[in-house]
């Protein structure tokens, strides 16, 4: 005999509570999504709402900012998220990787909000849920199309994945792109899954910061860098290697110009390769036209990224991207003719 | 099916570093051996999803011919899982290919 311990999920059949979950209304969605992951083992649920961005998607009650923080105290990925420690409006910690993963993506929430009118990943109030302390000694940080999950760095290479705001900002980057254009994750449409990630995690720090383009490091993860490393930061959008003879890294393997393309099966087909290209184009172009780096190359990438989709590459990239520039700001604006230049310059 | 040689490979990872290693099979013990010989049909088996995922790639020559699997931080089995830890400890940075 089977028990059913949901009234909602006993009354109501799957397509309906399907349905409920897409709900406008963040309280109907709430009431859907917490009676279909409690219908079902942990696994079982994972891989229903994986299939579904709309359904994995765990919208806040509220439908506006609402952070989760677990700790995973060290054990694998298999058993995310791990313990609440922090919710919304919950006192400070006294662990900084807690109260980092709730700050900076406090951060990203305020940014997307403010420069780009969007509720949240899903721009629907999407919880944002963050696991810190995941593995031991874990070097990475990763979107598993679900949450964030921040390893501690094995202390001599990497530090916390969660000190640096661009690495916050690149993963939940991530979801924005899985709830907009959702590009494929192999070869070139994965090197602009990256690139976004890379530009919107950069484009945080720089507006947390108040820098200008100017005045911006241009650099990926330079505070996980842990003193054991040669390499002061991860990637640069600059014409320049971030590192070079590196013990543990290596040379950096970015190109910056199409000529220089990765075309080996490594990384996806290089997807943090590859970016690269597109990185030192966006560079370009934000220098190029001058002052906050958000305000115009920002808004003219945030419009594109809404404008491709999952298998969009390189070229379309370039023929979006200049024509959202000419949209935005006018045919022949410096605008629209530092993105010509700047992708002309790259190789395009 | 005996494992003759195993090349090691990590990459993607928020870092997008690649690593490997090459051991001997007679370098790996009856545990690892066992695992591997386990999986050696799983071809790739990768998590869609995830972004900034590690892959994991083996590739061995076998008495069989070569083989060649690959998993993620998400999909990685447990009983691959030391094997992995021993493999990345022992890698250094490579040219990708
Ligand atoms: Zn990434």
């Amino acid at each position: 005999m089977s028990c059913c311990h949901n009234p909602i999920h006993c009354i109501l059949p799957p397509y309906i509570l399907d349905r409920m979950a897409e709900s406008d209304d963040p309280k109907v969605r709430a009431i859907a999504v917490a009676a279909i992951a409690r219908s079902a083992s942990l696994r079982a649920t994972r891989t229903t709402l994986a299939q579904m961005p709309a359904m994995a998607a765990i919208p806040s009650a509220v439908g506006k900012k609402e952070r989760l923080v677990y700790d995973l105290k060290n054990r694998g990925s298999s058993f995310l998220p791990g313990t609440l420690v922090r919710r919304e409006g919950g006192a400070k910690s006294k662990d900084p990787a807690v109260n980092e993963a709730y700050d900076y993506s406090g951060l990203t929430y305020d940014f997307y909000l403010k420069l780009f009118n969007r509720n949240s990943l899903d721009d629907r109030g999407m919880t944002l849920i963050s696991s810190v302390h995941v593995a031991r000694k874990y070097n990475n940080a990763f979107w598993n199309g679900e949450q964030m999950a921040y390893g501690d760095g094995d202390g001599v290479i990497f530090t916390r994945f969660t000190k640096s705001i661009d690495v916050v900002g690149h993963e939940l980057t991530h979801g924005v792109v899985t709830h907009t254009c959702n590009l494929d994750y192999k070869n070139e449409s994965g090197a602009l899954n990256e690139h976004f990630a890379d530009v919107f995690g950069s484009l945080i720090k720089q507006w947390k910061k108040k820098q200008t383009a100017a005045k911006a490091d241009w650099l990926i993860g330079p505070d996980i860098m842990a003193p054991g490393a040669k390499a002061k930061a991860l990637r640069t959008f600059k014409d320049e290697p971030a590192y070079t003879g590196d013990p543990y890294l290596g040379d950096d393997p970015q190109p910056k110009h199409l000529k220089d393309k990765y075309t080996g099966g490594d990384d996806s087909g290089g997807v943090h390769i590859n970016s690269g290209i597109p990185n030192h184009a966006f560079f370009l172009v934000a220098t190029t036209i001058g002052g906050n780096a958000w305000d115009k190359a920002g808004r003219i990438w945030y419009r594109t990224m809404l404008a491709l989709n999952q298998k969009s590459d390189f070229n379309q990239m370039v023929s979006m991207s200049t024509q959202s520039a000419a949209t935005l700001f006018g045919n022949n604006s410096p605008e629209h003719k530092a993105v010509i230049k700047a992708w002309k310059t790259v190789g395009f | 099916m005996d494992i003759r040689k195993l090349r090691f490979r990590v990459s993607g990872g928020f870092a997008g570093v690649i690593r490997g290693t090459e051991v001997d099979g007679s370098a790996l013990d009856a545990g690892e051996r066992r695992a591997l010989l386990a999986h050696a049909h799983d071809g790739s088996a990768r998590d869609s999803h995830a972004r900034d995922a590690q892959v994991y790639a083996f590739e061995m020559d076998t008495s069989d011919g070569p083989v060649r699997i690959e998993f993620d931080d998400n999909t990685l089995p447990e009983d691959l899982a030391a094997l992995v830890d021993r493999l990345s400890a022992a890698s250094g940075p490579i040219k990708g290919k």
